[in-house]
């Protein structure tokens, strides 16, 4: 007889095994796929807000620059322009001008964003088309156009071709077509976004020619962003210098601060299924001590033993680790209901917005290694404790 | 041959320490059958325990076929179970969540034995012990009698050269007796050794037996 034949016999009795004490094993199995529903939820919600993020800096400007006025940011003079373009390492300064918009989308007070671009110099246009799901980017010409966010673009249920109306808190009205809708590649930027071109935006929150939100820096190497940043923080008084890194850190601290609430939920959660197997092998003290006992006594090696109870433990929590994986991205697929709200944390401004999804490799191996790993040991050491007595004694128990 | 030198065992229960063997030697031959005889509590159960190396002694020596077995390691003393020990327990000891023929083949299930041939080699001990009908019940299911028989059929199957039987009959009426002593009395004319243990006479195999050893308070009278 091979002890490959041994191995296997022993495979189909821990199987044999879970199914007979069906009981107890889906007393391990149900908490097990709750907990590793949630883990994987969480991670997969996680991975998709950084890559939303990762995908949008390439969108955004190296440095953004703004003026601060009395503590506040204020307009800045387009005359810093030409300043920081002197500054050794930047390649171009663009002008952006932008502001918050009421909306009122049923009985619910919403926000977006308008934002008005100086197209003719915007230096990461080639990158744009793709980015546009619908019609096409705004060209330099283009005045009293505007290209939309997807949550945008559904709560005014626009399409391309559609005008829009809108109007700020001081009665400000700018009636725009929709020329072109973002795609869900950048939603975290994008999806509350109306972008016009710049002499509309200035028009519309009334500011002059050389006054802008704030400028856009760019420089000949990412890598030189925070030596230009440091440079324009020591030369200009009353402003405010941002990297692209800080922003996006911005972004995904903030989502990862909601996964840390998550996990933290989700390791008490991991404790107490862990406490719940080894209540459940401890039960080994009983019935399972006296099968242990039995096992030995009729000539079965305590490695076997062990070998046989860590196949069980692996079936459970492999089937168990799986199912959960499985169930928890369906629900991140389905926009995590019920929590999508805290997940995001700008549901007031659209509720149509769904939570980003990533699913990798490295995701899925770490949880099927804090899925199995911890249930695996912890079910093998009662049964190694039995397994190591005499088999009178575990026996008389 | 199975030899004990001056073997004692000693259990703590609390803080009172049991002697439940006090300086037992014997010498048991191959092919040999003993009646292992007694009162209750007298020895009988622990040295049959310590013969099938399910409990190791306090003191002593103990020889299997001329090997030391007393300091052997557990991974020895189970291979030594698996090829030399059959053992029936007093109190049946069978898995209740498994069927009568998956207790019966247990013994085989690590060696790699398949399904088909562990089922036929359990079915054919349950009908020498006229227990097939009982094949697929669960241990549970089983009256006394019928566990005690699959016990018997359990330590049979790996073919052991040594048979230990701790009150075989004690749990089953006189046909069913007969049917084990019929199993005993073949496995004797095979030349098996057989250690049996009773607390009181057992006329019914009397003409099996070849030497009656006597315990009393832990040591052999």
């Amino acid at each position: 007889m091979s002890k490959i034949a041994g191995h296997s016999n022993l495979l189909i009795m821990a199987y044999q095994n879970l199914i007979r004490y069906r009981g107890k094993s889906l007393a391990i199995l149900i908490p097990l796929i709750t907990v590793m529903a949630a883990a994987s939820f969480m991670m997969f919600t996680r991975g998709g807000f950084v890559k939303d993020a990762q995908i949008a800096k390439q969108f955004l400007p190296d440095v953004t620059v703004q003026a601060i006025e009395a503590g506040r940011v204020g307009k800045i003079s387009l005359g810093l322009i030409k300043k920081i373009e002197d500054i050794p390492h930047v390649k171009k300064v663009v002008a952006r001008t932008w502001g918050y918009l009421p909306l009122k989308i049923g009985s619910v007070d919403t926000a977006y964003t308008l934002m008005g671009l100086d197209i003719d110099n915007l230096f990461v246009s080639s990158k744009l088309p793709w980015a546009i799901e619908k019609g096409a980017f705004l060209t330099a010409e283009d005045r009293r156009k505007a290209v939309l966010g997807q949550g945008v673009a559904l709560s005014f249920n626009a399409d391309v071709g559609d005008k829009i109306q809108i109007k700020d808190t001081l009665g400000n009205k700018g009636e725009f077509e929709v020329v072109g809708i973002f795609n869900n590649t950048v939603q975290i930027y994008s999806t509350d976004l109306i972008l016009v071109s710049i002499d509309d935006a200035r028009g519309f929150f009334n500011y002059s020619k050389d006054e802008a939100s704030d400028l856009l820096v760019y420089a000949d190497n990412p890598e030189n962003a925070d030596l230009i940043a440091r440079e324009i923080a020591g030369r200009f008084r009353n402003i405010r210098v941002l990297t692209g890194k800080s922003l996006t850190d911005l972004v995904t601290e903030a989502f990862g601060r909601r996964g840390g609430t998550f996990q933290a939920m989700w390791l008490i959660l991991l404790v107490t299924v862990l406490l719940l197997v080894w209540a459940q092998s401890a039960h080994i003290s009983v019935d399972m001590s006296r099968e242990i006992g039995i096992l030995k006594a009729v000539g079965w090696q305590t490695g076997e033993i062990i070998e046989m109870k860590m196949m069980e433990s692996l079936i459970l929590s492999i089937g168990g680790t799986s199912a959960g994986i499985l169930a928890g991205f369906v629900y991140a697929l389905m926009g995590t209901p019920g929590i999508s709200g805290y997940c995001l944390g700008c549901a007031s401004i659209y509720p149509k917005f769904p939570v980003p999804v990533n699913c990798d490799f490295s995701s899925v191996a770490l949880l099927f290694i804090l899925g199995i790993l911890p249930i695996t040991a912890i079910s093998a050491i009662p049964a190694w404790l039995a397994g190591i007595v005499d088999p009178d004694d575990t026996i008389r128990r | 041959m199975i030899k004990f030198d001056n073997i004692t065992k000693s259990y703590r229960s609390g803080k009172v320490k049991i002697k439940a063997l006090d300086d037992v030697s014997l010498a048991i031959k191959q092919g040999e059958f003993v009646l292992l005889n007694g009162p209750s509590g007298s020895g009988k159960t622990t040295f049959l325990n310590i013969t099938g190396c399910l409990t190791r002694i306090t003191s002593g020596r103990i020889w299997l076929a001329d090997r030391e077995i007393s300091h052997f390691p557990d991974h020895f003393l189970s291979a030594i179970r698996r090829e030399k020990f059959g053992f029936i327990f007093q109190q049946f000891n069978l898995i209740s969540g498994y069927t009568t023929w998956e207790n019966v083949s247990i013994p085989l299930l690590p060696m790699g034995v398949s399904d088909k041939m562990r089922k036929k080699r359990a079915m054919n001990l349950l009908e020498e012990l006229n227990l097939e009908t009982r094949a697929d019940f669960y241990a549970n299911e089983l009256s006394g009698g019928e566990q005690q028989r699959a016990a018997v059929a359990r330590a049979l199957i790996n073919d052991p050269e040594i048979i230990l039987a701790d009150e075989p009959l004690s749990n089953i009426d006189s046909e069913n007796a007969k049917t084990v002593i019929a199993v005993l009395e073949k496995l004797k004319t095979k030349g098996k050794t057989i250690i049996i243990s009773f607390h009181d006479s057992q006329p019914l195999i009397t003409k099996l037996i070849d030497r009656t050893v006597y315990f009393d308070s832990g040591r052999i009278s």
